[in-house]
């Protein structure tokens, strides 16, 4: 039984379609979406200038809410956007606990030779995921 | 109310699942079986069989159809398996000449919208922790791969 399901998002064309493939997952499961966007310890340069933590977190938190989420607001799905700061693996891991999420969504890189390449984080996330992982296919949403 | 888009997944309203009949795979097949109840999808299990090559002049070849007889075995174990724990669900059971990932794959692709498989639930490296066959499925698959863990969750 599928209640909850937890996907990352980073406003990537491949994050979209994760995000995406898990709304239509959640309408047929009737379960609630956890969109996380794990943020890097990486300074963000906007006009010249670097953010301050504050303001970087202020700006990613509103990307998140109103692009990066907007099809999970227009889906009707129940949902929560969560933005944490450190690595995606060890964020999204600690939440799915947290949260008792019964299922991951991850996304792979495209691919070369036909092959799927899964960035590292998917790799270490079904590695060190205890619950079931879903890999979506590079191309997987609208085929 | 913002617009609503119709999001939903092409669907062939089929769960696929592979096994070879061991526990990890049994465990898949079992978590499948509940996806393919709540899609409302029908469940197909594959298993694929193939004649193991002992290296050359080994001395011991076991006859074809013996190998093929103990196959069709695990698919029909797993097919009575499922029946009895999801009764309703409509379930086949393939048996497929080939390498394993591969026929599992080609079935998958054109049959199914998502395909299940078991892993080992150990080992730190990917290829560790999944075998060589759910390893296959997961780099060649054109559809989304759910992996189960043998342990139970959480």
């Amino acid at each position: 039984m599928i209640r909850r399901i937890l996907v990352g998002v980073d406003g990537s064309a491949n994050s979209l379609g994760a995000l995406n493939w898990t709304i239509a997952l959640a309408q047929q499961t009737n379960s609630e979406v956890i969109a996380v966007h794990a943020m890097g310890l990486k300074p963000i340069e906007q006009d010249g200038r670097f953010l301050s933590p504050e303001e970087a977190r202020h700006i990613t938190a509103d990307l998140l809410d109103s692009i990066w989420c907007a099809p999970l607001k227009n889906s009707g799905v129940k949902h929560q956007n969560l933005l944490v700061e450190g690595s995606p693996v060890t964020a999204l891991l600690e939440i799915a606990g947290e949260l008792e999420v019964d299922l991951i969504v991850v996304g792979t890189r495209g691919h070369t030779l036909g092959e799927a390449s899964l960035g590292s984080t998917a790799h270490r996330i079904i590695e060190d995921s205890k619950i079931p992982v879903v890999v979506l296919p590079p191309r997987p949403v609208d085929g | 109310m913002a617009e609503i888009r119709n999001l939903d997944i092409r669907h062939k309203g089929v769960v696929a699942v592979g096994t070879d009949g061991s526990e990890a795979a049994t465990r898949a097949v079992s978590y499948a079986a509940s996806e393919a109840v709540t899609r409302g999808s029908k469940l197909l299990i594959v298993h694929s069989w193939f004649i193991p090559n002992f290296g050359y002049g080994s001395a011991y070849v076991a006859p074809i159809n013996e190998i093929e007889i103990a196959a069709q075995e695990v698919v029909d174990k797993a097919v009575e398996g499922t029946k009895t724990a999801f009764p309703g669900l409509e379930i086949e059971g393939r048996l497929l000449e080939g390498t394993p990932g591969v026929r599992l794959i080609e079935v998958a692709d054109t049959e199914a919208d998502i395909v299940v498989i078991g892993t080992r639930g150990h080992g730190s490296f990917t290829s560790l922790l999944l075998g060589s066959v759910s390893a296959y499925v997961l780099h060649h698959s054109k559809i989304p791969v759910l992996l189960i863990r043998p342990e139970p969750s959480h």
